[in-house]
């Protein structure tokens, strides 16, 4: 086991309320802050046609009113004591988050349990937040690699809700009401679906009594979601192509890739680390958000030393049901997408010919290991690991994938590579730049 | 007597070649450390035609050294569980290796050696060039970086180290060969001028004879770096420039104004002028009005960026095509009333805590504080700044607050710039 596994919060507490709620506290008693956060096992996974979106539209009226916090007192509560507050929806969970000066671990808490079965959501705050999601989803529009993805899940999955990106299609958020928002709302978000985790300087035995005043009376609300049918076999290659503005052509590849409890999860992680250089759930600052450049990746070193592509990553989300691993690369200028798309593809066939080297496995594990040796530092950091590992698969999985995955071997990454990267499970989507910007 | 290990206070020190070091003690209980060199060897520093050059020129130190390839040298960092960093602004190179803290020797050893020993292999700069003029094309085709740029190129004149985002031109990139990027190297990546900014939970003493050690190959006799000059004029006020970008699904809102440099003495007044306009989204008036209140825009926000030579401050929303008229009326809306309307003590208040009390979060971690003793070094800040700084916030007044808004951003002569969808 890795150093930093053996002396992240290693008193942390763990229980659960006579309502569901299961809480994880991490004393950290150098701490300058308390970092407090509510995880709640929905996200667009539990969505379906017509409600796209709603899981990350309850994420913002999340912060628009509740009995004790009117609109705007949420943020003015946190940010008026040097605080930072915010939240994020993914397809498989929903998290929302305060850091605190320390002495302020208060108000995080109360804010979290007046907004856990008791958010207002009243129609005119419904609407007006409308808009400012649709800006959001906007906003990403411009961009074309969201398009991409965008296309790539709809094009991979025909009845599974990772078809849908979590900001929701458009015309489901132009269409959903109010009372069907307030609907979602009471069926999912409540103690039973929530897990609370707090890291930081407190004192835990006082902390456990506040919490207990704080949330004990709220109802044991939420429903926990069922598990969903599995997404039918994929029979042939699919493929799209976009058009719009933009630099050079882009190109997403997806693969279907089995689910967090696969025993093949350690070789998928391996095979993320050796073609895009990181490994996804290891790497210091977190699990999620974005890599940057691993020069000795393969991919960087078949597709951008090559003078293919300027950028070449890949990435396999770790989620609850079947999804995809992905690489994603922007072509250089001048360079057709076929050609990037086939260097990806040679890439691919020959992890799934021959293991990797010795040398480079063992490259893979250390940056895993020093990856974890960074991931707990400071409260918030702390607190997002230990809730991010509980929601996805409870309190073991960190240490259960970071030990099978120093121990996975060449043969298994090879197995898990002849089973991952074939065609039948295969959707590309390649996006064509169109010039046109044209100056006032 | 302990030494005292508060990372809200720095020490500085001379290092050989004529650097200067900061050192600041790491989070308690951190086992991180984070090492930087920032240096004169911004873009603003570009030779005319060969735009691009101070960019290329940084990215190529970490393509390797005259010892280690660029794999071996990724290789050496991986193992120690390092990361290395670079990047520009018009001023300054910012290079910067973060890691375990037993491994700094090895590590700044490595960064010492990226900055004095650069290979500059001729197929690295070729992927560079490819990079920065697939960069250029998104600074022409995505609305929010269309913007930007616009703003800037209508804000500074020609020749203005401010004006241009140091990706150059497919013309000047393709002209820089390595023989320049090594004269530039030689020119501006100096002791003098530079500072090497430390935060580590160690001994400063222990850790100042290390960095002493490690970097003392700078040659001593290079000269000092002069600031480019630029033209200085303010543009005349002007009508919004409208950049049509179809296929877009957003418009991009920028109004701008040439402002105060760091060092003005107004500076602290205006940083919290733009905490209470948009700094920081939540609590400010523009997201209050443009997003809470009107629901216009999911991010609307404001931004002053006081550097050495001067500055810029602008205000930015993203808007769908039919609202962005009505978005841009509230954004010249609350610019004209913070002009004639200071806060009244509760606002200010609270805008003065938040700013105080957000300290102990920037302290949570290595890299946050960090930042701070970056910000120490580069404007040269006295080794108290950061302790100093609640008492300096608090005493700024409502009137301060006002006069540093109307001197920093010239409404008068503000630019604007919408990219998007919008017919022209």
């Amino acid at each position: 086991m890795g150093r930093a596994l053996a002396t992240h919060p290693l008193v942390t507490r763990r229980y659960r309320l006579a309502n569901g709620l299961r809480v994880l506290l991490a004393p950290i008693p150098q701490s300058p802050t308390v970092s407090v956060w509510v995880w709640y096992s929905v996200g667009s996974r539990q969505e379906w046609p017509g409600i796209t979106g709603a899981s990350h539209w309850i994420e913002h009226m999340l912060f628009q009113g509740s009995p004790r916090y009117a609109k705007g007192e949420i943020d003015r509560a946190i940010i008026e004591v040097g605080g930072t507050l915010n939240a994020f929806t993914d397809s498989d969970f929903t998290a929302y988050f305060s850091t605190v000066p320390r002495e302020f671990w208060a108000v995080p808490l109360d804010i979290e349990a007046d907004r856990m079965t008791r958010a207002q959501l009243e129609d005119a705050e419904v609407e007006r937040e409308r808009t400012v999601v649709l800006s959001e989803r906007e906003g990403n529009e411009n961009w074309p690699q969201f398009r991409v993805e965008e296309e790539l899940y709809q094009l991979a999955f025909r009845q599974h809700p990772y078809r849908w990106d979590a900001l929701g299609r458009r015309e489901d958020i132009e269409r959903i009401t109010p009372a069907e928002l307030r609907e979602y709302y009471r069926r999912y978000y409540g103690p039973r679906n929530a897990t609370l985790v707090v890291a930081g300087a407190f004192d835990p035995a006082a902390l456990r009594g506040e919490i207990e005043r704080r949330f004990r009376g709220l109802p044991a609300s939420g429903e926990i979601p069922a598990p969903l049918p599995p997404e039918p076999a994929a029979r042939g290659e699919r493929r799209a192509t976009l058009r719009g503005p933009g630099t050079t052509p882009l190109l997403q590849i997806g693969w279907r890739a089995p689910a967090l409890d696969s025993p093949d999860t350690p070789a998928l992680l391996a095979l993320d680390a050796l073609l895009g250089g990181e490994v996804a759930l290891f790497r210091g600052g977190g699990a999620g958000g974005h890599r940057s450049d691993r020069p000795n990746s393969r991919l960087y070193r078949a597709l951008v030393d090559s003078g293919l592509a300027v950028r070449a990553t890949s990435h396999w989300p770790p989620r609850v049901d079947p999804s995809l691993f992905t690489i994603q690369a922007q072509a250089a200028p001048g360079v057709p997408a076929a050609k990037v798309e086939e260097a990806i593809l040679t890439q691919t066939e020959r992890l799934a010919r021959r293991p990797p080297s010795a040398r480079e496995l063992a490259e893979v594990r250390t940056r895993a290991r020093r990856g974890v040796e960074a991931a707990y530092e400071g409260a918030s950091r702390t607190a997002f690991r230990l809730g991010f590992f509980e929601t996805l698969g409870g309190r073991a999985l960190e240490g259960t994938l970071y030990r099978a995955f120093q121990r996975v071997s060449g043969q298994e990454i090879l197995e898990a590579a002849r089973h991952l990267f074939v065609a039948e499970g295969r959707s590309t989507v390649i996006y064509e730049p169109i010039g046109g910007a044209e100056d006032a | 007597m302990p030494e005292r290990r508060d990372p809200r206070r720095v020490s500085f020190h001379d290092l050989p070649g004529g650097a200067r070091l900061v050192v600041q003690p790491g989070p308690e209980g951190s086992h991180r450390f984070a090492a930087s060199y920032l240096g004169p060897a911004g873009h603003g520093f570009d030779p005319a035609g060969q735009e691009g050059l101070a960019e290329i020129t940084a990215e190529a130190l970490l393509a390797g050294t005259t010892r280690l390839d660029r794999a071996a040298l990724f290789r050496e960092i991986d193992r120690r569980g390092g990361a290395l960093a670079v990047s520009t602004d018009p001023e300054m190179v910012h290079l910067q290796v973060e890691g375990p803290a037993d491994e700094y020797v090895r590590l700044i050893g490595l960064l010492a050696e990226v900055l004095n020993s650069p290979r500059f292999a001729p197929h690295e700069i070729d992927r560079i060039r490819r990079e920065l003029v697939e960069a250029q094309l998104r600074e022409r085709q995505i609305a929010s970086l269309r913007a930007e740029t616009e703003l800037h190129r209508r804000l500074f004149p020609p020749g203005h180290p401010y004006r241009e985002s140091g990706a150059g031109t497919f013309r000047s990139v393709s002209r820089i060969r390595p023989s320049d990027l090594a004269t530039f190297h030689r020119r501006h990546y100096s002791g003098r001028g530079g500072v090497v900014i430390v935060t580590h939970p160690g001994p400063a003493a222990r850790l100042v004879r290390s960095v002493a050690q490690i970097m003392d190959r700078w040659p001593a006799d290079r000269p000092a770096t002069t600031p480019p000059t630029g033209g200085q004029r303010r543009p005349p006020s002007r009508g919004p420039a409208r950049i049509s970008l179809p296929g877009q699904s957003q418009v991009e809102l920028r109004i701008g104004s040439v402002s105060l440099a760091r060092h003005s003495p107004l500076y602290p007044a205006a940083e919290l002028a733009d905490e209470l306009l948009g700094r920081r989204p939540v609590l400010s008036r523009l997201f209050q009005v443009i997003r809470e209140r009107e629901g216009l825009a999911y991010h609307a926000s404001s931004q002053l960026s006081a550097l050495s030579w001067g500055g810029y401050w602008e205000l930015q929303a993203g808007t769908s095509p039919r609202q962005a008229d009505r978005a841009l009326r509230l954004l010249e809306d609350e610019i004209e009333r913070l002009a004639r309307e200071a806060p009244d003590a509760e606002e200010l208040r609270r805008i003065r805590e938040s700013a105080i009390g957000s300290i102990p979060l920037d302290l949570e971690t290595t890299s946050t504080a960090h930042h701070w003793a970056i910000e120490i070094g580069r404007y040269g800040y006295p080794e108290s700044y950061l302790v100093d700084w609640p008492e300096r916030i608090r005493a700024i007044t409502s009137a301060e607050l006002l006069e540093a808004w109307v001197k920093g951003f010239d409404s008068r002569h503000a630019v604007i710039v919408l990219a998007g969808p919008i017919s022209r």
